[in-house]
């Protein structure tokens, strides 16, 4: 699905909000595939990725799972999010010398995935773009919440987990790391970005 | 899900799990069945300290199947969409000169009942779509009206992920369409557009996207093109 997809944010806190989505095509290239999709992760582990994790039906990411488990399980798919463009480029360039050939999709602001592209010599095949949300926006939390909730595509962080967090954050109950990294807990694909998340929250919390 | 009222003892620490807030606290904490969605989000948090939460996932198959995104036992398809155009490399689903439109209602975190996914289904059947067969949604519905099965109407799910083609020229004509029907339901419900590069890299759905000023956010999801071996036409 379009679980990396309409990820809601500006130009300037998407920033540092790089995930991978690695995966075979099934029925084509999938035989095998999840050894490959395990090499992957532990290609990513030597790039400073702030989460990890998998399709696998019994795993979470980092924040709820180790790194053994995640990979000793990955299944189906394998994910990866990176906060900074350089290591997003050294990965990628990893990746492309072990040519292990599963499709490699990574959402992030487009022109700046384009330009990893060329750096990396490669040329971008396919791209999504989100045209946002319609209907009865009323139902919808605040833009701020919904930058972070929409890091998981499933929905399955809860707009009022986040208030609570700020909340204790902003009583000093909690460190904003520490806040970050339990509201990442509910995505159970290790796609959520806890390096954005903590700024997000951090900012949240020192409004008045 | 329900909570045993027997076990709780109020304590409300799973209130805030819940990503639909549905969960409320009267002299225990009680969930609004009908508007949970069975995604087990409060029973992984493993916040109970009494083990109240009962899940209800194998009476209610079609909530779980479009909510939870662990199991995938209703259609055999993991997740609530398909491959779409991650493999597109490999696959060529997506061709040169087509636009591939996912819309999902319930998303960004409102839920939908089939009803409201219904009316989008329709409007885009009635434009001439082709929704891809291996979605779980299309199982659900006649391909041809968009009319999804009766049965399962004014049931609520999380999401579920209308995926269909059209020819480039018709972009504005459905996105036109989304907009009437958006008026029309009682769920929110996000828009994707796909499309495929030129040899250089540009995309010419994004010069359409421009030219019909339809906004668009600045981040997006690119396949990268590594997957091998790649589809037919791209070699």
């Amino acid at each position: 699905m379009t679980h990396t997809l309409h990820r809601v944010g500006t130009k300037q806190n998407l920033a540092d909000d790089y995930t991978f989505v690695i995966l075979p095509a099934q029925g084509i290239n999938s035989e095998g595939s999840d050894s490959k999709l395990r090499q992957y992760l532990h290609i990513a582990l030597r790039h400073n990725p702030n989460n990890i994790g998998s399709d696998s039906s019994t795993e979470g990411g980092w924040y709820t799972h180790t790194t053994e488990q995640i990979i000793g399980n990955c299944h189906g798919e394998a994910h990866a999010v990176f906060s900074d463009k350089k290591d997003v480029i050294a990965f990628l360039k990893e990746v492309k010398k072990a040519n292990l050939d599963m499709s490699v999709v990574l959402s992030g602001l487009l022109d700046e995935v384009n330009e990893i592209c060329k750096q990396v010599g490669l040329t971008r095949h396919t791209v999504n773009f989100s045209l946002s949300y319609r209907g009865k926006v009323s139902k919808l939390p605040s833009r701020e919440i919904l930058e972070v909730t929409t890091m998981c595509g499933h929905h399955m962080i809860s707009p009022n987990l986040v208030k609570v967090i700020v909340e204790d954050i902003k009583k000093g109950r909690k460190k904003v790391a520490d806040g970050a990294k339990e509201i990442a807990k509910p995505c159970t694909c290790g796609c959520f970005n806890v390096v954005r998340a903590e700024k997000l929250l951090g900012a949240m919390a020192a409004k008045e | 899900m329900r909570i045993d009222v027997g076990l709780c003892v109020a304590c409300g620490d799973c209130l805030p799990q819940c990503p639909l807030g549905v969960i409320k606290m009267d002299d225990v904490a009680v969930i609004d069945r009908d508007e949970c969605v069975e995604c087990g989000a409060c029973l992984r948090s493993a916040v109970c300290p009494v083990d109240a939460f009962i899940s209800e996932a194998a009476q209610r198959p079609f909530r779980v199947g479009f909510s939870d995104p662990l199991p995938a036992k209703l259609t055999g398809i993991a997740g609530r969409g398909t491959e779409e155009m991650k493999t597109n490399d490999v696959t060529g689903r997506f061709k040169k000169g087509r636009i591939g439109i996912a819309i999902e209602p319930g998303r960004p975190g409102t839920g939908a009942r089939f009803y409201d996914i219904e009316k989008l289904t329709i409007a885009m059947a009635q434009l001439g779509a082709h929704f891809e067969p291996k979605n779980p949604l299309t199982m659900l519905m006649d391909v041809k009206t968009g009319k999804i099965k009766e049965g399962i109407l004014n049931e609520k799910v999380m999401s579920a992920v209308i995926e269909c083609d059209f020819s480039e020229g018709k972009l504005k004509e459905a996105i036109d369409t989304l907009d009437k029907v958006a008026e029309q339901v009682d769920c929110v419900f996000s828009i994707a557009c796909i499309g495929r590069t030129e040899a250089d890299g540009s995309v010419p759905v994004e010069k359409v996207l421009k030219k019909l000023g339809i906004p668009y956010y600045p981040n997006g999801k690119t396949n990268l093109g590594m997957g091998r071996p790649l589809a037919e036409g791209d070699m």
